[in-house]
């Protein structure tokens, strides 16, 4: 699974199967503070993911 | 997870809704938080502080959608505090957006006002200062001029329920309770007519939500960062909210809540504290002390 965190700017390609909130707290992220995209749409946290799903955690907080 | 409204993918999930139920609900919201608050009324001219970001599009795009239906007209306008990198990029969007919406835009400078863009503030005689205590001033004052130049009888501004509860939260670390009498979704408690009140619209909406609106309305808008923005006490406040939240859900809201119940006491401890509003004497603007806090800064006399 592709994995792109916006905050970091960076992509992660792991194996996983699962929930959006088992990711979350895999990849330690707060569901508070980011919205999960699934190939551009956004998900519910009990989304189940499959392995070939591009996903995206999107920041909530932005600055100035 | 389904939606609470039909059957339908939840893409929410709290609450669980899908996309257009939950869109429908935010917009539901800001309607009876004005309503509720009495935030609106008929024949207002609101202005609307702009950014650029998330929330103050989000603010725009739905005061614009109910404007005929609540009847009050409306004219954005944004600060241009001279940041290169950032703010030119974010003036482009505010521009863009009020075309696209057919919406009054009026942008004001600090080089116009004060003699210097907010970078040349930085690197010349405010070496110094803390940029965002320069800025925050200036934006305030500027705010507010303006405002009742282009006749606002309210100023309507972005805040949502993350920016509530983390002021409330660091209110009370920092050991003044009574400051919080200044938050809640109208402010403005002081009657006189150069102090335009301010209005929160999105006051019980968390941020997340709005982040989520924003995707799904699909603004398609950069979302850049200042440079000067650094990642200050709000961002730790802010932090330590959500991670409580992620285990007692509503824990902002019943914050919120709470200090609702008990404006009306802190705003008697803060009068009794507070004189009324003076005028500085330099720049004539509405003022708590002899000299408004953005001249002190002009003339280099507060380096806080
Ligand atoms: S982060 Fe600070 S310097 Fe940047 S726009 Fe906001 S108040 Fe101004
Ligand atoms: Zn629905
Ligand atoms: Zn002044």
């Amino acid at each position: 699974m592709k994995v792109f965190i916006e905050r970091k700017k960076q992509t992660i390609n792991m194996q996983f199967t699962g929930t959006v909130n088992d990711l979350l707290k895999k990849i330690n992220q707060n569901p508070e503070a980011v919205l999960v995209a699934v190939n551009n749409e956004l998900v519910a946290n009990d989304c189940k993911l499959k392995n070939s799903d591009s996903v995206k955690i999107l920041a909530v907080v932005s600055g100035g | 997870m389904r939606c609470a409204r039909c059957i339908k993918n939840a893409v929410y999930s709290d609450p669980a809704l899908c996309k257009k139920h939950f869109v429908v609900s935010i917009e539901e919201t800001v309607e009876n938080t004005i309503k509720k608050y009495e935030l609106i009324k008929k024949r207002d001219h609101i202005v609307v502080a702009v950014s650029g970001g998330k929330d103050s599009i989000t603010l725009l795009y739905i005061l614009n959608k109910l404007k005929q239906k609540l009847s009050f007209t409306l004219t954005a306008l944004a600060i241009d505090e001279g940041i290169v990198g950032y703010r030119d990029k974010t003036l482009v969007t505010v521009t863009n957006f009020c075309k696209q919406y057919d919406i009054a835009l009026q942008i004001v400078s600090y080089k116009d006002s004060f003699g210097k863009s907010l970078d040349q503030f930085l690197t010349t005689t405010h070496k110094n200062t803390k940029p965002c205590t320069l800025c925050g001033a200036f934006r305030r004052t500027l705010l507010n001029k303006y405002a009742r130049i282009y006749s606002a009888s309210k100023l309507a501004t972005g805040h949502n329920l993350d920016d509530e509860s983390q002021a409330i939260l660091m209110n009370l670390l920092r050991g003044t309770p009574q400051a919080s009498a200044r938050l809640g979704p109208q402010t403005g408690v002081i009657e006189d007519n150069m102090f335009i009140p301010r209005i929160k619209p999105l006051y019980f909406i968390p941020e997340k939500q709005i982040a989520a609106y924003s995707f799904m309305v699909g603004f398609n808008i950069e979302y850049g960062e200042c440079p000067y923005a650094v990642q200050a006490y709000r961002g730790i406040v802010g932090e330590l909210l959500n991670g409580y939240e992620q285990k007692h859900r509503g824990a902002k809201k019943n914050m919120i809540n709470l200090f609702l119940k008990n404006k009306k006491r802190l705003m008697k401890l803060s009068m009794e504290q507070e004189e009324k509003v003076n005028y500085c004497s330099r720049c004539k603007e509405p003022s708590a002390t002899a000299v408004c806090k953005t001249c002190l800064l002009l003339e280099n006399k507060q380096n806080l």
